[in-house]
């Protein structure tokens, strides 16, 4: 990697094969919201079915945790997208910097949502027929922790990879490999994290908000 | 179209990331007080609402597509249309159901519990395949 880097010889320019490059993470990323879209189309089903469940098992949820975990998230977006504006302005070690504290935010995120995995663990709300929580015992509240591990797993899934993405463009930053002219990794790097930032902001208030 | 690509490549500001932060954490505290109160219906509204405009400002401010136009945005919008034709022909099978369009067996009973069926006969056991 260098940052001068050029063309791959069937583009006709650096900026064509960052195009091509935007372009093809996007494709990746739409697929990435349909493979969320069946997780979500059975929520609303089974919302509509158990709707007094779902009220009870979003109510038991830790709302304030929940809140603070999308505040990381947030924050850790801004950070990708700050590290995306140094490496255009020729930054290189803000750059790093900016990666850094993302994938911190990733890792934070993740164990936070650890804390609340241990709750639900020690309580039995649980997914299937493993659910054995005392206090609901509505029909079809095993189903809303279902969707809840189903969700929040998968999407917990993306934070790690997101993380380990932050981490190798964090450490190829650090090296000085990206610049105004060799930009596209940290630009879809970022896209990616910014992703996994955007299924949160629709199942925090999905899972925890609505009653 | 080399015009169009090259526009926007370059954010030279970071103040609107700045401002997008700051009204993503103020749109995320406004959802949280919000859904400790009850508006009935509103609820809904207010919450997904909220979580509709923090997604476009990640979409359009950090993920550049008001800069991007074109393609980007058709692979977005694609995704999007295809999700919303998902929503819709699900919802609508479950909402339209009726008698003969369901098993004449309960498929997903418990074992030991009865089956429902809105036919004469049946106990609906001996219907199954």
């Amino acid at each position: 990697m260098h940052p001068e880097a050029a063309a791959e010889r069937h583009f006709s320019s650096p900026e064509f094969q960052r195009h091509a490059a935007r372009l093809g993470m996007w494709t990746f990323l739409a697929t990435e919201i349909l493979l969320f879209a069946g997780l979500f189309v059975a929520y609303v089903e089974y919302r509509s079915l158990y709707h007094e469940s779902f009220f009870q098992g979003s109510r038991h949820l830790d709302a304030m945790l929940a809140t603070i975990e999308t505040v990381v998230l947030i924050s850790g977006s801004f950070a990708v997208a700050m590290a995306h504006h140094y490496t255009l302005i020729n930054r290189s070690g803000w750059a790093c910097v900016g990666l850094l504290l993302a994938a911190a935010s990733g890792v934070a995120f993740l164990a936070l949502h650890g804390v609340e995995y241990v709750t639900h663990f020690r309580e039995g709300a649980l997914p299937g027929k493993y659910y054995t929580f005392s206090e609901i015992q509505t029909s079809g509240i095993s189903m809303f922790f279902t969707l809840y591990f189903l969700l929040t797993g998968l999407h917990s899934l993306h934070v790690i990879a997101g993380t380990g993405v932050l981490l190798w463009l964090a450490f190829f930053a650090a090296r000085g490999a990206f610049s105004s002219q060799n930009y596209s990794a940290v630009e879809n790097g970022g896209l990616y994290w910014h992703l996994v930032d955007l299924i949160w902001i629709f199942l925090y208030p999905l899972l925890y908000l609505i009653g | 179209m080399a015009q169009a690509i090259r526009s926007g490549a370059h954010q030279e500001s970071a103040v609107p990331y700045a401002l997008t932060y700051l009204g993503l954490l103020a749109l995320t505290v406004t959802t949280f007080v919000l859904s400790r109160k009850d508006f009935g219906i509103w609820s809904f509204v207010f919450a997904m609402g909220i979580a509709v405009t923090k997604a476009s400002l990640v979409v359009l401010i950090f993920m550049q597509l008001w800069h991007h136009r074109g393609l980007p945005r058709l692979a977005l919008a694609t995704a999007l249309l295809w999700l919303a034709l998902l929503m819709v022909f699900v919802v609508a099978d479950v909402r339209t159901r009726f008698p003969l369009s369901n098993p004449s067996y309960n498929p997903i009973a418990g074992p030991g519990e009865p089956a429902p069926s809105n036919e004469k006969t049946g106990t609906g056991q001996q219907n199954q395949p």
